[in-house]
């Protein structure tokens, strides 16, 4: 395990993130954030608490919904699906995200 | 459709409100367990591998609550929450939360009263097509209410004004006795419009037709009734239309039923059977003088108001020549110098309305002092009950609850009183409505009105906002120190201590009931109490009709029933008059040989027609002459009676006896003689009408013909016990006639006088509410500063001062705040006279006694508010003082 120093995701940008790790398929709470925190390369850290509040985001936007699935004897996990409505979404964001950050890369490395 | 879809995920999240805090506990416990399991994996003890995922995970709480923000129900949430608190508070101090709610139940419900009454009269839009475009055609100069024009007047409006979309013309008779097909006689309220009219106001018939222009231009015989109508009479049969009601003599053809819901231009008139214009007689249609009726029009769209009145004036001057040339050069000017404009129609025309609109407003504002009072006074309770949960509140700060926080959970906990005492207001509403319609017999249309009800909810969250800010404050400027020093109670009371400042408002605004409500209630007595120059006791009238609802005046079958009715045991006396006291008989002018009026006005007296036997029945003495008798009956030559004013005015100091008076309906070229009269008797001065009026110069012909006559009689005993016997009575001495109506003249006077006796009661009944209410806050703010100095009062008289001089130093204070607001309260009380005084009857609005009255009641109640907390002062033992904090 790696305990390297971890960058905060920035503001915002943590739905784009749950939206894409949900795009390969349904998983719970702590799944998607060790998801992230694994494909970024132990780089990003979820913030636990904000998780959940933006999971709950999600779902009242309708982008995913939530489904309670048996995760062992006498537990049970919230398991969270991509949407249509919510694949659009993450099209759009990720797009979004890409302008954002060439615009930035511009101004930061005008070459 | 997204937004709907998000907005029923919401509601879905907040019905299963419960569930969703659970779900998320088990969630976040799963994803702790597996964060420790994981470090566990990587080599740390369980306990530490738990307590660093605690860490990681932060506030669960926090969590928690930012969770439900996402969904944007945070504040719904906190409102729920404080609501719940403020119930459990109320429910931990039971007695003062009653009071609270039941005062406040007690002032909105009058307020709501009041108002459903004065929307029914002045406000309710008429349910027709858009009540809100029509408008009357009215002369302001002309002065009480919306004018009335002739026929002639509306032919030219309705042709020469093309910026009037629609004008229609109708009158409203008043009520009159029209005979069923059953035979049975009713008195139905009436109005003569033309047929334009139905089609002005947007109304079809929900059987039959509207009658026609054709039909109303031939005055042919046919009318229209209201679905009430239909329904009792015909139980909703077609057969109906056809049927035939009688009216004085002339049958009228049903043509069509109007809804239910129209019942004319006033509220407190149902009428229910419409004539065509043509039945107001042929030639008061033809006669630009005779102005009966009210136009009502509708402008056509885009154009202003302005250049629609300006038009219907040049239509009217045509009329207003041909007017003004029948009358004397003087009163022409009167006539050409009107001009029109544009009234609102959409509520309809009340003349109850009218007479109550003053009363109404001021009864209102006395309502709205009252819930002031009620405001300050559960305001100060509030105050008092923060003070008092000091614990809790330094509590709640320490716990992380801001100033503002507190200040809207207090405020919320006023406003949750406040919507429970409002909605029992409403409810106490719709009783006090009907006890106060019953009791004074107004004619109020009953209906409940969603603007009423959306006034006591508005009512009641205004008085939850108006008492629940100072507690508010007050909590928001908290801070922990200071409230667990118990910093909210002991010590000295402050100077600018509120609760003081609610007080001295309270006893002020009592003042100004109190001495509103006493110079309406000498109002009245004096009213009441006026010499009228007749008894009014035993004293009954009563009118009858032949079957066919013709009223009768010159048959002898009338002379025959009076002498049936004078030969009865249990009558003292009989006549007949038209009208009958409390009525007033129509102005004539009269002129003498040898006087000349200075001012027309002078020459107009009332004329009364009277058969022998009226001044013996009422009991006005003679002055001069002889009375009339059954031999002036017959004569060819009209006999008169005159009052002592009449005299006074036309002959000065000379015997009028024997002297000629001639008599005429209007003035000028248009004047209707109505004959020569010879006085043979003057009578002593009596207020035959309203008591409060003065008596006018009165003549009493005896004529042959007389206008339709009610019969007056002095009863031996209870007058209602003959009232009772009259139909049989009526029926059995002459077949030919039928009873219509019988009163007794002492009820119809009271009558007239309901207005002043409403403005009396009501308001003197407020007048009490508002002293128990300035008792209750007085009593409130001197106990509880008695209670916060009781270490200091214990000090005293263990040193030696005497309870004597406590109870007067515990009074004293409270004396200082009453003349403070008595002061105040008296300029208030010395303004809202003024406003108020065009109500009073020989009262002045700065009537000493009056004033000064309500200051001492005020003064005697406060002082025994004040003097219960200062008796208990003064035995406050040592013990007691020392165990105090």
């Amino acid at each position: 395990m790696h305990s390297g120093s971890r960058d905060e995701i920035p503001p915002g940008t943590l739905q784009l993130l749950i939206l894409k790790t949900l795009l390969r398929g349904p998983l719970h709470g702590y799944a998607i954030a060790k998801q992230i925190q694994q494909v970024s390369e132990e780089a990003l850290r979820v913030e636990e608490g904000s998780l959940y509040p933006a999971l709950q985001r999600i779902l009242r936007k309708g982008w995913a919904t939530a489904e309670w699935v048996p995760a062992g004897p006498k537990r049970r996990a919230r398991v969270y699906r991509l949407t249509p409505a919510g694949r659009m979404q993450l099209v759009a964001e990720e797009s979004q995200f890409r302008r954002v950050m060439a615009a930035i890369m511009r101004v930061i490395d005008p070459a | 459709m997204a937004a709907l879809d998000e907005w029923w995920r919401r509601l879905g999240v907040l019905a299963r409100r419960g569930r969703f805090d659970e779900d998320l506990d088990e969630e976040m416990r799963l994803h702790l367990e597996m964060e420790a399991q994981e470090a566990e994996r990587g080599g740390l003890p369980r306990v530490e591998a738990e307590r660093l995922a605690h860490r990681r995970f932060g506030s669960r709480l926090r969590a928690r609550e930012d969770c439900l923000d996402a969904w944007g129900w945070t504040a719904l949430d906190a409102l729920a929450r404080d609501a719940r608190q403020a119930l459990r508070s109320m429910r931990r101090a039971p007695a003062s939360s009653f009071a609270a709610a039941a005062s406040l139940a007690l002032g909105i419900g009058a307020a709501t009263a009041l108002f459903s009454v004065m929307y029914a009269l002045l406000l309710r839009p008429l349910p027709v097509e858009r009540p809100s475009e029509l408008r009357f055609l009215t002369e302001p100069a002309r002065g009480g209410g919306v004018a009335r024009f002739s026929y002639a007047a509306f032919r030219e409006v309705k042709d020469g004004a093309p910026s009037l979309a629609s004008v229609a013309a109708v009158h409203n008779p008043g009520p009159g006795i029209m005979q069923l097909p059953d035979g049975t006689l009713e008195s139905l309220h009436r109005e003569w419009a033309a047929p334009r009219y139905f089609a002005t106001l947007g109304l079809r018939p929900v059987l039959g037709r509207i009658y026609t222009d054709e039909e109303d231009a031939a005055a042919a015989g046919v009318i229209v009734i209201g679905e009430k109508l239909w329904e009792r009479v015909f139980a909703r049969s077609p057969s109906a239309v056809g049927s035939v009601l009688r009216e004085n003599g002339r049958s009228y053809t049903i043509v069509g039923v109007l809804p239910a819901a129209f019942t004319g231009l006033a509220p407190e008139r149902t009428c229910q059977v419409w004539f065509p214009a043509s039945r107001c007689n042929a030639k008061c249609l033809q006669d630009p003088g005779c102005e009966t009726f009210k136009l009502l029009v509708r402008v056509s769209p885009g154009v202003s108001e302005q250049r629609a009145a300006r038009e219907a004036d040049a239509a009217l001057r045509p009329v207003r020549f041909e007017a003004a040339g029948r009358l004397a050069q003087a009163d022409r000017a009167r006539i050409l110098d009107r001009s029109v404009s544009l009234a609102y129609a959409g509520a309809g025309e009340s003349y109850l309305g009218r007479v109550y609109r003053k009363p109404l407003f001021v009864l209102l504002g006395i309502v709205g002092v009252l819930l002031l009072m009620m405001c300050a006074n559960i305001g100060t309770l509030l105050l008092s009950r923060t003070a008092s949960r000091s614990r809790e509140l330094a509590t709640r700060l320490a716990m992380g609850a801001t100033g503002p926080r507190l200040a809207l959970q207090m405020l919320t906990e006023s406003l949750v009183l406040a919507v429970i005492g409002g909605a029992a207001g409403v409810w106490l509403a719709t009783y006090m409505t009907e006890a106060l319609v019953s009791h004074f017999e107004i004619p109020y249309p009953a209906r409940p009105d969603a603007a009423v009800l959306g006034l006591g909810l508005a009512l009641s969250l205004a008085a939850g906002l108006l008492f629940g800010i100072s507690p508010a404050v007050s909590a928001a400027r908290s801070s922990v120190t200071v409230l667990l020093r118990g910093g909210g109670g002991a010590g000295r009371a402050k100077r600018r201590d509120p609760a003081r400042l609610l007080v001295v408002a309270q006893v002020a605004l009592s003042l100004v009931l109190v001495a509103a409500a006493g110079l309406f209630v000498s109002s009245f007595a004096s009213m009441a109490s006026q010499e009228a120059g007749f008894s009014r006791q035993r004293l009954v009238t009563f009118s009858v009709a032949t079957p066919n609802g013709h009223s009768p005046s010159a048959d002898p079958a009338i002379w025959r029933l009076l002498e049936a009715v004078r030969r009865r045991a249990d009558v003292v006396a009989a006549s007949a008059a038209s009208p009958p006291p409390p009525s007033g008989g129509p102005d004539c002018r009269a002129s003498v040989q040898g006087y000349e009026p200075r001012l027309p006005e002078d020459a107009v007296v009332e004329v009364t027609e009277v058969a022998e036997g009226f001044f013996e029945a009422l009991g006005i003495p003679l002055r001069a002459g002889r009375l009339l008798e059954e031999r002036d009956r017959g004569t060819s030559r009209a006999v008169s009676l005159v009052n002592e004013t009449f005299a006074r005015r036309f002959f000065g100091g000379r015997d009028p006896v024997g002297r000629d008076v001639e008599m005429a309906m209007g003035a000028g070229e248009g004047a209707r003689s109505l004959g020569k009269t010879k006085i043979v008797g003057v009578v002593a001065d009596a207020r035959l009408r309203h008591p409060g009026e003065d008596v006018r110069p009165s003549i009493f012909p005896m004529t042959p013909y007389m206008w339709p006559a009610e019969i007056v009689v002095r009863t031996a005993s209870d007058p209602d016990s003959f009232m009772a016997s009259l139909p049989r009575f009526v029926r059995d001495t002459e077949p030919g006639l039928r009873l219509v109506r019988a009163r007794t003249v002492a009820a119809e006077t009271k009558r007239l006088m309901v207005r002043e006796q409403v403005l009396a009661e009501v308001s003197g009944f407020f007048a009490l509410l508002a002293l128990v209410l300035a008792a209750v806050g007085i009593y409130g703010v001197v106990a509880q500063g008695v209670s916060a100095r009781t270490r200091e009062i214990g000090i005293r008289l263990a040193l030696g001062a005497r309870p004597a001089g406590v109870r007067r130093m515990v009074v004293g204070q409270a004396l200082g705040v009453v003349l403070l607001g008595l002061a105040l309260g008296l300029g208030a009380a010395l303004a809202a006279g003024r406003l108020v005084a065009s109500l009073l009857y020989a009262v002045r609005p700065s009537d000493f006694l009056a004033l000064s009255l309500a200051a001492a009641a005020l003064l005697a109640v406060a002082l025994a508010a004040a003097l219960i907390p200062a008796r208990r002062a003064a035995a406050v033992t040592p013990l007691e003082a020392a165990r105090c904090e």
